[in-house]
């Protein structure tokens, strides 16, 4: 364990795995998506009739295959870490390449149920729900391809840090999505 | 003061100092206008002095920041400003550019002219000449700072400082830009107003506040770095998109209203970030400064700010809120406390700091600038719980029972007579602090 | 700032232990049927949800090698987000929604 020059500069926050600043990172996507989910929930309160039919029309197992994509991609991720710090810069490299190729796959599944949604089975669903469930998935998996960039760049100026910080950022996209899913398909 | 041209400084505060007064004397006219409306009417219409009051506060806070700047950045550099010719340039330039946009509006002598008439849009209103001055204002700085930075040291608080003017300018060039349809027109307008007080002014403001925690606590800077990163992008996360909650109401698609409602309801948190920071500098690093009232400022200011700008702007930032308060005496509310708390407070914590070094002395009337400071938070206070009760009010009438707008406002004149009297109150604050901090100064011992 | 300090085994036994809590989340979310949850399911569903993600803070995330001070804290965060996630669809048990069946 390599300790960094101002170690302890950072306050409580220095206790935390990687650079303190994907923490608050992490903290805040966590409040936006929790803020968004509750406005999902109450949205739902108003019209449930509405809601669990348009929660019908999702294709529910894709999510859930999704799901397994995405924690399997974190699992890599973190052999990813775990080789680099051994010095194992090639392999971290494989392994930051296998956790970014699950996300792709995880954006390829993502991309069919929304050209599903908007060709074939949007009508007549509750509006809201429309709104939410681009809004939020979407801004989610505008974080996918925001984390693939960053695996990228990580694999590429490969130190242990970069590589800590970078699977930060890919492993909080990951508890997000495990987050939302049950809560936009499933809760019903 | 350590840097012969940081004296620059001085000008620039004198001249917002001149400005701050005029622009709440013109504040104390209209809310007398609004409880004797045909005061001065033949004169010079409502609509003027409220022109006049809103650009003088935001002319008046630009210049406190460049004075600041000017101030502040020889300190971090370790050297001095690259040009302080290009510095006075700069402030006759803004001067000029003021005195114009004053005499466009008092006289409207150009009406409709392209180039010389005023532009209309709230707080955009100056003519396009002016415009354009500000902008090669704000060229000129940026050059002049920008270069200091570069050939000298390079710290956290002139990044965070120099990021946010540059944002200042930017976002700026927006107010060129005006669709000939009115829901683009509002959403370039927004670019503006919304991005500089909830975006990049903040950064500005952690900047100065950085700085002040430095010079007043014992704090190593280390650890205020990492303070002022953590704020800046808490300030950035939520506040870019947050300009959604004015994107509800105006024919932009229904998803702001989520995006607005949910990014905005957390811009609370980086005003809370800057209150736990600047009270856990001062508690931790309790070094007894000698100039108390610029702590005062300071510790103040994050507090006003975090009412006036989280709490406020917070209680009608929810979509279904907003529905029924938008363009309401709350609004009113929440704009002054949150301007006065986060913008005017900090641009006077910076004064009062800076002000014994400028003149060479030592803290001096330490005791009427601490009065200045209850009788202006205090009035400033008190003005937004009448507006916040007055605003409640008017909701509830015209926008629930649908009474029509001057009948509801004839129900509020109480209200509107205590807002006069805090005002009253807060100008002579704001008098006395001119007085406390370039009136009479105590020799250096 | 620390680094985190991980063994491959654990890694794996963490992704197993997601995984199979991912099959639960499908279960207790009957993903095969269009029909509503009963509350004793969507509390579980929402339970499994915030275990799984506590899961991935603690052992993905290298939250574990922090203070337990921040390790309550983000316990407490969830806690927090479900319990109030599973309150607000309870809600609509409440008689003021009209249609008390969701
Ligand atoms: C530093 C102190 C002050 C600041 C930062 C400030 C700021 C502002 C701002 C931002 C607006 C525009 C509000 C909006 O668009 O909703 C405004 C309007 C106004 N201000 Fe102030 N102001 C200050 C002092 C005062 C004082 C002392 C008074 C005296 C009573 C006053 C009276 C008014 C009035 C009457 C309006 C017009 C509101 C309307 O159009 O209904 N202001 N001020
Ligand atoms: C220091 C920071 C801030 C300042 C100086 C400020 C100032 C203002 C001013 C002057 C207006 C009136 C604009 C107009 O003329 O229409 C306004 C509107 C508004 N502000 Fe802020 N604000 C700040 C921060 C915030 C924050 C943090 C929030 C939300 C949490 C917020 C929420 C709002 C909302 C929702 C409106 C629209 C009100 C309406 O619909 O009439 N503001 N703000
Ligand atoms: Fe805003």
């Amino acid at each position: 364990m390599q300790g960094h020059k101002n170690a302890e500069s950072w306050g409580p926050l220095s206790s935390l795995p990687g650079n303190p600043m994907i923490w608050i990172l992490i903290l805040s996507e966590l409040m936006v998506f929790g803020v968004g989910l509750m406005g999902f929930v109450i949205a739902r309160d108003i019209d449930p009739v509405g809601f669990a039919k348009s929660q019908d029309s999702l294709n529910r197992l894709a999510g859930a295959i999704n799901t397994m994509v995405l924690i399997t991609s974190g699992l890599f991720a973190a052999l990813a870490v775990e080789a680099r710090a051994r010095d194992n810069v090639q392999t971290s490299r494989w392994w930051l390449l296998a956790a970014g190729s699950f996300g792709v796959i995880f954006l390829i599944i993502k991309a069919f149920e929304y050209r599903d949604k908007i060709l074939h089975n949007s009508a007549g669903l509750n509006e809201n729900f429309l709104t939410l469930y681009f809004l939020l998935t979407g801004f989610h998996a505008a974080h996918v391809v925001m984390g693939l960039v960053i695996l990228f760049i990580v694999g590429w100026k490969n130190n242990l840090e970069n590589i800590e910080t970078g699977t930060a950022f890919w492993h909080m996209v990951d508890l997000i999505w495990v987050l939302l899913f049950p809560v936009i398909y499933l809760l019903r | 003061m350590k840097y012969q041209s940081q004296k620059v400084a001085f000008w620039y505060f004198g001249a917002a100092m001149a400005l701050f007064a005029i622009q709440v004397l013109v504040g104390a006219i209209m809310g007398y206008i609004y409880v004797a409306p045909n005061f001065m009417s033949e004169l010079i219409p409502f609509n003027i002095f409220r022109m006049l009051h809103t650009n003088a506060l935001i002319v008046w806070l630009l210049l406190g920041f460049f004075g600041a700047a000017y101030y502040l950045i020889p300190e971090e550099a370790e050297r001095d400003i690259e040009s302080p010719m290009l510095a006075y340039g700069q402030l006759i330039l803004l001067v000029v550019g003021t005195l114009g946009a004053v005499l466009t509006y008092v006289f409207n002598f150009a009406e409709g002219n392209v180039v010389f008439g005023q532009q209309g849009r709230e707080f955009l209103e100056q003519p396009l000449w002016v415009k354009l001055g500000i902008i090669v204002a704000a060229l000129v700085f940026l050059y002049n700072i920008t270069m200091t930075v570069l050939k000298g040291r390079k710290t956290a608080v002139s990044n965070v400082l120099l990021l946010g003017l540059w944002g200042v300018a930017l976002f700026f060039l927006f107010s060129l830009y005006n669709p000939g349809n009115l829901s683009l027109d509002k959403m370039y307008w927004w670019y503006v107003v919304h991005i500089w007080v909830e975006g990049v002014w903040e950064l500005v403001m952690a900047a100065i506040l950085a700085f002040l925690m430095l010079k007043l606590t014992g704090i190593d800077r280390e650890i205020i770095e990492k303070w002022i990163y953590a704020i800046v992008a808490l300030a950035l996360f939520t506040g870019l998109l947050g300009t959604g909650h004015h994107y509800y109401w105006i024919g932009t698609p229904g998803y702001w209203q989520w995006i607005g409602s949910v990014f905005s309801a957390l811009e609370i948190v980086p005003f809370l970030a800057m209150v736990v920071f600047a009270f856990m500098m001062v508690w931790k690093g309790g070094r007894d400064h000698p100039n108390k009232a610029a702590v005062l400022w300071a510790l103040g200011s994050t507090v006003l700010a975090f009412f006036g700008a989280g709490v406020w702007g917070f209680m009608h930032t929810l979509a279904p809120v907003n529905f029924y308060s938008h363009g309401t005496q709350i609004t009113a509310a929440h704009g002054h406390l949150a301007f006065f708390g986060a913008y005017v407070s900090m641009n006077l914590a910076m004064i009062t700091y800076a002000m014994p070094y400028l003149r060479k002395s030592e803290p001096y009337n330490q005791i009427s600038n601490m009065i200045s400071f209850w009788l202006m938070a205090g009035g400033m206070s008190f003005m937004t719980i009448t507006l916040t009760f007055a605003g409640i009010i008017q909701t509830h009438l015209q926008r629930v029972n649908g009474e029509d707008f001057m009948s509801v406002q004839e129900q509020l004149g109480v209200f509107y007579w205590m807002r006069l009297g805090s005002g009253i109150v807060f100008v002579i604050g704001a008098l006395l602090f001119i007085y406390a901090t370039f009136g009479p100064k105590k020799v250096r011992a | 700032m620390k680094h985190t300090r991980t063994n491959r085994a654990g890694l794996l036994r963490t992704w197993a232990i997601l995984m199979g809590l991912s099959l639960a989340t499908m279960l207790a979310g009957r993903v095969n049927e269009n029909l509503s949850l009963a509350p004793l399911w969507a509390m579980a569903l929402l339970g499994v949800a915030g275990l799984k993600a506590r899961l991935i803070l603690g052992r993905f995330l290298g939250l574990r090698h922090a203070s337990s001070d921040w390790n309550s804290a983000f316990t407490i965060l969830l806690v927090i987000l479900q319990v109030s996630l599973l309150a607000a669809f309870l809600a609509l048990y409440l008689p003021v929604f009209h249609s008390p069946t969701p």
